[in-house]
């Protein structure tokens, strides 16, 4: 086991993936440190969501190794990847259609409960758990100031509101985990308008520091990017392309070539 | 008015499988078309150990019920544990019903294609009783954490899995308890005919029971459990049609698809209706 550094929380070495003859991810190496919200950008078709999906145990890795505080995630199934701490959103928003909101919020919480037999007869023990997840995800949903939906049908959400209890519902896979959690977010933004998007912007910053949690972001509106993340990663085609701040990203001719194109120097003046 | 009796009976026998299937492809989102070998292995299981060592019905009933649910660990285990789709689950799940069919008629225990003459222990008693403890259970079961589990699963298995959930346990487990279910009603119906036979099992139950649960309605416990007992009962009470007795079956098979397609209690319980909670 790699002992990780003071700071990083998540390690990836050398991580490839391909499907076919198709190289997906090819030898990509970076290191999340712990607190802030870490950017994923690049060209569609560059891998990021492959990324994502590698981490979070989706799809096993041809090559190379993640670490989380030191765990060897590597062949974790996906729902021991969430239980050592790591949970996500989807680029295409995957709620619970047919549950209210509220039993959304619970399922990561009753994933992890104890109750076997004496679900069966509704002992008191039963009950008990039921009362906790139902409060713990109340304040969860509180917090991101969705409480007035809690016993709404989660397809009647609308777009925006929809996207916030998928973050409600990944902060509260991480609510029964001991030790850091890192939080995946594959492009919350997408189909938002400018406002909605810097709405969503402080909502993801508020809920970073709330929660204490480590975020990922992919994302496209660069502005978002810009705003919210402490440091940003960029690949191109399955391989990183550069890493840094969002400052010295803005300005790499590399990624100005690969990703930002000119149009980018605009934005300088913001 | 033994007939009638009868006739109600064998409802509540057929609604406790249905029950069972409802817990799997109802709440966890798999099809099954092969529940109808649960059936089968509850019926045999209980009906060698009363033919064969006169065990009492009431250590056979649940004994039926208990070789049921270890059988689908059989066919469990393998399918689910690949996360094979729905639709290759069913087919898998066929070729396990057929395979025992085929056991049954070749076994010696079993009596093979003759079949089992067995004691007539299940009275009304033990078939009430059998199906007031099912429902209970059930109830209190998908009211629990795996209800919500299960549901999180037949919605969207990629988030549930992303929620924590470990799919294949939960999965098997929902499975497992399905079958012990069809496997008490396949005691209560081999003592109930006192006669027992391998195609008495077949794809022909197995699409019965998926029928009454989808008619029913996905996602319902009463549902298809009211589903069932008018499956039953119609055909029986139709019988003065004669010939049409069974095209009306097909016809109002039709007819909830065209105009109920999520089924009669489709989402919602009968509760739900009393209390006036519109989902």
């Amino acid at each position: 086991m790699t002992a990780p550094g003071p700071t990083s929380l998540l390690e990836v070495r050398g991580l490839s993936r391909s499907f076919g003859g198709i190289r997906a991810v090819e030898a990509l190496s970076f290191d999340v440190a712990r607190g802030g919200i870490m950017g994923l950008i690049g060209p569609n078709g560059a891998g990021k969501t492959t990324v994502f999906n590698l981490i979070t145990g989706v799809y096993r890795p041809t090559a190379g190794t993640i670490f989380l505080n030191g765990i060897d995630l590597t062949k974790k199934r996906p729902h021991e990847v969430v239980r050592a701490g790591i949970a996500r959103t989807f680029q295409n928003i995957r709620l619970f259609n047919r549950m209210t909101c509220l039993e959304n919020v619970m399922t990561p919480l009753l994933a992890r409960g104890d109750a076997a037999l004496g679900a069966f007869f509704r002992t008191p023990f039963v009950r008990g758990e039921e009362r906790k997840a139902r409060e713990t995800a109340l304040a969860v949903m509180e917090d991101m100031g969705l409480a007035d939906t809690a016993y709404r049908l989660a397809s009647t959400l609308p777009y925006g509101l929809q996207r916030k209890l998928e973050i409600a519902r990944a902060l509260a896979c991480g609510l029964l985990v001991q030790g850091p959690r890192l939080v995946l977010l594959d492009e919350p933004a997408a189909g938002m308008n400018e406002a909605e998007t810097r709405e969503l912007g402080e909502v993801i910053l508020k809920t970073q520091k709330d929660f204490d949690v480590t975020m990922m972001l992919i994302e496209h509106h660069i502005n978002l990017v810009m705003n919210v993340c402490t440091r940003i990663v960029v690949m191109e085609r399955g391989t990183l392309l550069a890493e840094g701040s969002p400052h010295a990203i803005r300005s790499d001719e590399r990624v100005i070539a690969a990703y930002l194109g000119r149009k980018g120097k605009n934005e300088h003046g913001r | 008015m033994d007939y009638e009796i009868n006739v109600v009976m064998l409802a509540c026998i057929n609604m406790i499988a249905v029950l069972g299937l409802a817990v799997f492809t109802g709440f966890t989102g798999l099809f099954s078309l092969g529940h109808a070998a649960f059936v089968g292995i509850g019926a045999y299981a209980s009906g060698v150990l009363t033919y064969h060592w006169n065990v009492p019905f009431f250590f056979a009933l649940p004994a039926g019920m208990a070789a049921a649910g270890l059988s689908s660990l059989v066919i469990g285990i393998p399918t689910l544990r690949a996360k094979l789709r729905s639709d290759y689950f069913a087919i898998a799940i066929l070729g396990f019903g057929e395979a025992l069919r085929v056991c049954l008629e070749n076994l010696s225990i079993t009596n093979g294609a003759r079949g089992l003459s067995v004691n007539e222990f299940s009275g009304p008693g033990w078939i009430l009783g059998t199906l007031a403890l099912s429902l209970l259970a059930t109830r209190n079961f998908l009211k629990s954490r795996f209800g919500t589990l299960f549901v999180a699963i037949r919605e969207d298995p990629i988030a549930a899995e992303m929620a924590g959930i470990d799919l294949f346990k939960m999965r098997l487990l929902s499975l497992v308890v399905s079958a012990t279910l069809c496997g008490a009603s396949g005691a209560l119906l081999a003592h109930r005919l006192a006669f027992i036979q391998p195609v008495m099992f077949t794809l022909t139950q197995s699409t019965q029971l998926l029928a009454s649960v989808i008619a029913g309605g996905i996602g319902s416990v009463s549902g298809p459990v009211i589903v069932a007992f008018v499956f039953t009962a119609l055909p029986e009470m139709l019988r003065s049609l004669n010939m049409w007795r069974l095209p009306a079956y097909g016809l109002l098979l039709v007819l909830i698809m065209i105009y109920r397609p999520q089924g009669l209690l489709g989402y919602r319980e009968l509760s739900d209706l009393f209390r006036g909670r519109a989902r």
